[in-house]
């Protein structure tokens, strides 16, 4: 069990918040304890929140709607998935052949099939700005836009509010990707992780610094002397802060104090995956689920877009977890090379299946099972999604790039689950009628991690990301 | 209540709405569906058009857009017989479904243009059509003063039969400085919050011109510190009309931190700083500068600024670090010589030779295409990024596909080989060789490029220029060389004195400094031209110019901000601070704590400014943002905060080591475990000499605790400190009468985070 409060922090609380954790604070609070409590501390702008986090699984690449939870088996032969499909736990819906344990969670989750991300082909960057930021929005993350509205860290654990894991936050040793594309890890940090215009403190805290990073999370020094050396940091700053009169030097204090609150608070366990149950790391764990050894010597053929997959995506979701519970309110979990051209450099779709489905579906099966058995999965929403859906394949079963219809699957969060929402038409390449856009997801999001009415009088919310937050429709089908 | 200055908001109708006057296709209806926005990137403009229907992008092809309007799709987009009911009106206004929604309301002038135009029979552009040769914008400045918060813009056509037009409402408006003022679709400029100088670019088919808005600051000029050069008195001038009082003139003790660090990339020693208290002389910071220009460390520094642009880069840490190391070592040896600018430039682009004995080679190597080679050419060396011309004409400027491809043929006859492996030879051959390096030779031929578009032949062309009677025995190389260095050359002095003062000011005048498109102005353009022609003057000098720079009154200016220069972002009105370099920081951090850092494959004793190239591993550097020499653009070296920094230099492993010293817990820890270990390799990115012996010695120096922290000070601040500081640092020793390591540790953990220590101010 985590005990993410060290006792000498309770004075932070207020007294009456801990009477009301006392007795759990007394055993060490657990992590789904501190969830609970995470209301709290200042109601008035506290009460703008809904104590949800979000955890987005994102497809880097594109699978298809098909081979994902739209197979299409009754269409014509070329609409129809490539992968078969299997049935699942909700009466008359079906998912690709490569998701059968999934399937069995299919009445915990709500299928988009109608979730159209824009016209035509788009290129993985504009589809990563397109699905992450909303569309049309203010060109940020929703993940940045809640940090925005909630602060970089939480009020009471010091955890980031936006995070993002890669698989090198798991193994700070693996070295991935090539030099050049839109999967290297410097373009996915550039769209996934951007703030956009709300500046570097509201992008997600990516914690994969090389292996250094999480060690410099854990408090080498005692508290008090920590304590100490930045009482003494602050005075010496204070006389001589004629050198910040223009407030330029703000974002370097905001980072220290965000830096003292997630040294203070102990945050560095949450990253811990050593802390968890090993029954429960073992339930997770897919690294026996990917022939990685293989695509890494070259065994594929698909050398160059293949190089970031990974296996480690079951403890990536572990850990998303566990970043939820310490009060990470978005999490996004990335895995990547989903991506099926059969062009040389990428797979044909039944290959990159093969290869990639096993895992997904199992890291998903895991992270639902886990979350329902914690009594967590009000508490979280699981989205499953990605940049775009494919084209049809072609004669040696490679797939285009396709926006107007995208793989959407979402979770848990306290919305309607057990439905399959819109539909694709005969050709499989549209929606079935007014399709959902990046909007509505993002509406979604806000409407699961806000009160929206709430939030609406929060004065001191620039109005454009108020805006932004308040003004669209979620999907009518799942509030 | 707003009040215009335009009093006469003449609303001119561009042209007259007479059902019999033609209505020009080029000159009315194709800039309406750019006003639009119908025929941007990221619709109808785009390479692929948008669900079938393409334009060309930002209308800069008329003769193709007719095609596509007129004749695809069996011409059902325009219906002469029924204008009204035809499908591209039909979808622009959204009566039929239409991705975009509905982009022109029925009746409105575009919409009655576009009507006309078809009932006309949807005529395609006519021989006699009038050709726009330039345009015009009126006012193109305004100050508001005043209750004057808005100007409405007029824009005029000129053609090439000498009329003259206004073309407002078919012109494209943005605005450079949202905050300062914003423009709206109609021309009608507001002023906004902030206060300074907006750049509004106007677009009018393949024309560009740009107004310049200007909010004064409301302050009074009252007195200025004397004027030394001419960069004074331009800046000062500016200052005034801006009404921008500058701060006061900095103390000594700041100068000589901060111009330290600008020239030799390092903290002033703590006899640097007694010599220069001790200084007297009138003339005594320009011998500084001198002294500073004089030593290795100018170089060095210099040589990691160049070094990344220039792209001296290794893909790996097992790659041979020979070529970047000789490439490296060609940088700094020049600067230290200071070769002339032009001579440096010319050396590089017309290089031939194997890496390592030719070090210039290496940018070859990572640039290898001649249209990578001319992009970086003219981004480091112009100022211009014409990679958007490579297409398709550049959108805020004026080169065309045409310039683009003309300035790439310098190159299109340069060969760059890359090492091979060694190769059988096939029967009767001799076996290849294995080359190890890469070279760069002169294919034979003469040197032209096809136009991807035209089909034309095209011939090496300056820039703007005609092009190059070039011949196939000359390196066309040679005359792009001299091209730069031409004192009339409009682009290449301007882009390295910009490039500089950046260095020293933080913003360029230009600002992004290699983006100096007409629709992106110097905030003062009289001071960039003075600079330019100042250092063509001085034939190039670089450390002329460095000179120049640092011993102007603006660059001595306070950080200190007065009672209305604190939103003064763009005008050098105070310095800017800005946080230290990776390199730099980690160097000081060394000063303070006498530690050394370890740089794997590097000589002991190697500052981190002067690593040679992005691969010697440090995760500090890293994580403070050291670039990666990808990209002639020195944006890519990270100057924001981070989180991990923080943390970094409250907890990390590294920072204790260096501060509490080689004898510290932590460090014999280590040392046992290294030990235990016998000859484990150290975890990366953690030297393992790591430990500083400062604490060390202040435990053990015997003199009272007032002159060790006066000393400490002198080296992390280049001053003493105040008495209120000296009481709380005497204060914090008292409180750990046992612990005098564990006290004067954390004094220097908390000195290293100061925002003081890491700026320079």
């Amino acid at each position: 069990m985590l005990s993410i409060f060290d006792r000498s922090f309770e004075n932070t609380l207020s007294r009456r918040e801990f009477l009301r954790v006392g007795s759990l604070a007394l055993g060490g609070l657990t992590l789904p304890g501190l969830l609970a409590s995470r209301s709290a501390a200042n109601p008035t702008s506290r009460r703008a929140f809904k104590d949800k986090s979000v955890v987005m699984l994102f497809l880097q690449g594109g699978p298809p709607q098909t081979e994902t939870f739209d197979p299409k088996m009754n269409a014509e032969q070329r609409v129809r998935s490539i992968t078969g499909e299997v049935q699942t736990s909700l009466p008359g819906a079906t998912f690709g052949g490569t998701f059968p344990k999934l399937a069995r969670h299919a009445h915990r989750t709500a299928v988009v099939r109608n979730f159209s991300v824009g016209r035509g082909g788009p290129s993985h960057e504009r589809g990563y700005e397109l699905v992450l930021a909303g569309g049309e929005t203010i060109g940020s993350t929703m993940g940045s836009i809640y940090a925005r509205a909630a602060g970089s860290t939480h009020h009471q654990t010091g955890m980031p509010t936006n995070a993002i894991i890669l698989p090198e936050a798991i193994d700070p040793n693996i070295q991935l990707g090539g030099p050049s594309g839109a999967f290297t890890l410097q373009q996915t940090l550039r769209y996934l992780a951007s703030a956009g215009g709300l500046g570097t403190p509201y992008a997600p805290f990516n914690p994969s610094g090389g292996g250094q990073l999480l060690s410099n999370l854990q408090l080498r020094l005692s508290r008090q002397e920590f304590e100490d050396r930045r009482r003494l940091l602050s005075q010496l700053d204070s006389l001589q802060r004629q050198l910040d009169a223009t407030g330029e030097l703000n974002g370097a204090d905001q980072f220290q104090q965000q830096a003292y609150e997630v040294l203070m608070r102990g945050v560095a366990q949450a990253f811990d995956l050593r802390r968890e149950d090993p029954r429960v790391i073992a339930a997770y764990d897919t690294s026996a689920m990917v022939p990685i050894s293989d695509i890494r010597r070259g065994g594929t053929r698909y050398r160059n877009n293949f190089n970031r997959s990974t296996n480690l995506l079951g403890k990536q979701m572990l850990m998303a977890r566990r970043l939820c519970e310490a009060g990470c309110g978005f999490v996004t979990v990335v895995d990547s090379c989903w991506d099926f051209h059969n062009d040389g450099n990428n797979p044909p779709v039944q290959e990159g299946f093969d290869v990639l489905g096993p895992q997904a579906d199992h890291a998903i099966s895991a992270f639902l099972a886990d979350i329902e058995a914690r009594g967590l999965s009000e508490k979280i929403l699981l989205i499953v999604t990605a940049e775009f859906g494919r084209t049809r394949p072609d004669a040696r079963g490679g797939t285009g790039h396709w926006g107007e219809l995208c793989p959407l699957l979402l979770a848990g969060g306290g919305l309607r689950m057990g439905q399959v929402i819109g539909a694709s038409d005969r050709s499989g390449l549209r929606a079935s009628g007014d399709p959902y856009t990046p909007q509505h997801l993002l509406a979604t999001v806000m409407h699961t991690l806000f009160d929206i009415g709430e939030i609406r009088v929060q004065p001191d919310l620039p109005r454009n990301i108020l805006a932004t937050i308040t003004n669209g429709r979620p999907i009518s089908e799942l509030v | 209540m707003r009040i215009a200055s335009a009093m006469l908001l003449t609303l001119f109708v561009a042209f007259p709405a007479n059902a019999q006057s033609p209505v020009s296709f080029t000159n009315e209806v194709v800039p309406i569906f750019s006003k639009l926005g119908c025929n941007t990137g990221g619709c109808h403009g785009k390479l692929e058009g948008q669900n079938g229907f393409k334009m060309s992008l930002f209308g800069f092809e008329p003769a193709e857009d007719y095609e596509y309007i007129v004749k695809d799709a069996f011409g059902r987009r325009v219906s002469p017989a029924n204008a009204e009911s035809s499908l591209l009106l039909l979808k622009a206004t959204g009566q039929v479904s239409h991705g975009g929604g509905a982009r022109i309301s029925l009746g409105s002038p575009e919409y009655r243009t576009v009507v006309r135009w078809i009932e006309q029979g949807a005529q395609p552009a006519r021989k006699s059509d009038p050709v726009v040769v330039r345009i015009e914008v009126s006012p193109r400045e305004r100050v508001f003063t005043g209750k004057i918060e808005q100007q409405q813009l007029a824009v005029f056509a000129h053609f090439g039969d000498g009329t003259k037009k206004d073309v407002t409402s078919l012109t494209q408006f943005e605005t450079s400085q949202q905050r300062i003022a914003e423009v709206s679709a109609s021309g009608l400029v507001t002023k906004n919050s902030d206060l300074g100088s907006a750049a509004i670019m106007v677009r009018y088919q393949t024309f560009v011109d740009v107004f310049r808005a200007t909010v004064p600051f409301g302050g009074k000029v009252a007195s200025l510190p004397p004027a030394k050069n001419f960069i004074d008195k331009l800046v000062f001038k500016q200052l005034e009309t801006l009404g921008l009082p500058p701060s006061d003139v900095c103390d000594d003790a700041t100068f000589l931190r901060r111009v330290t660090i600008d020239i030799a990339g390092r903290l002033p020693t703590k006899s640097e700083v007694e010599t220069f208290r001790a200084d007297t002389s009138v003339d005594r910071h320009d011998k500084l500068v001198d002294r500073l220009l004089a030593s290795k460390d100018y170089a060095d520094y210099f040589a990691l600024k160049w070094g990344a642009v220039l792209r001296n880069r290794r893909n790996a840490a097992t790659d041979n670090p020979a070529p970047t190391k000789a490439f490296h070592a060609w940088i700094r040896d020049s600067l230290a010589q200071n070769k002339p600018f032009d001579q440096f430039v010319a050396e590089i682009l017309t290089v031939t030779g194997a890496e390592g004995t030719n070090p210039p080679v290496v940018w070859y190597r990572e640039l290898r295409e001649p249209a990578a080679l001319m992009e970086d050419t003219a981004q480091l060396f112009l100022g211009q990024r014409l990679q958007c011309a490579k297409c398709h004409h550049h959108p805020f400027e004026k080169w065309t596909q045409g310039d683009y491809w003309g300035l790439t043929a310098f190159f299109s006859q340069t060969d760059v080989k890359l090492p091979t492996p060694a190769k059988k030879g096939k029967k009767g051959e001799p076996q290849v060789d294995a080359t190890k390096f890469t070279a760069v030779a002169q294919k034979k031929g003469l040197a032209t490029v096809v136009h991807p578009r035209t089909k034309e032949t095209l011939r090496p062309t300056p820039l703007g220029g005609q092009p190059i009677a070039n011949s196939a025995d000359v390196d066309p190389r040679k005359a792009l060389a001299s091209w730069l260095a031409d004192k009339s050359n409009p682009f290449f002095a301007r882009t390295l004195v910009n490039r500089y003062w950046k260095h020293f000011f933080r913003r360029g005048l230009v600002d992004p400094e290699d983006d100096m498109r007409l629709t992106n102005p110097a905030t003062n353009d009289e001071l960039l031209n003075a600079l330019a022609q100042h250092f063509i003057e001085h034939n190039y000098d670089l450390k002329d110019l460095v000179r120049t720079l640092c011993t102007s009154q603006v660059y001595r200016l306070s950080s200190v901000p007065n009672k209305h220069n604190a939103p003064d972002t763009q005008y050098f009105s105070r310095f800017y601070p800005r946080r230290l370099n990776a390199e730099v920081l980690l160097d000081a951090i060394d000063d303070v704590t006498l530690a050394k850092t370890m740089f794997k494959g590097m000589p002991d004793g190697t500052r981190a400014v002067q690593l040679p190239d992005n691969q010697v591993e440090s995760y500090f550097l890293s994580v403070f943002g050291r670039p990666d020499a990808a990209s002639p653009c020195e944006c890519e070296r990270g100057s924001d905060a981070s989180l991990a920094q923080a943390l970094h230099l409250f907890n990390s492993e590294e920072l204790q080591e260096k501060i509490a010293g080689r004898g510290s817990p932590q460090a014999a820890q280590k040392q046992k475990e290294m030990k235990a270990k016998k000859n484990a390799p150290a975890p990366p990115g953690i030297a393992v000499k790591n430990g500083g012996t400062r604490v060390a010695q202040l435990v053990s120096d015997k003199r009272p605790h007032e002159q060790k922290l006066r000393d400490l000070y002198l080296v992390a601040f280049a001053r003493e400190p105040s008495a209120a500081e000296r009481a709380a640092l005497l204060a914090h020793i008292d409180r750990r009468p046992d612990d005098l390591q564990g006290a004067y540790v954390a004094i220097i953990w908390a000195i290293l985070n100061t925002k003081e220590f890491q700026y320079n101010h």
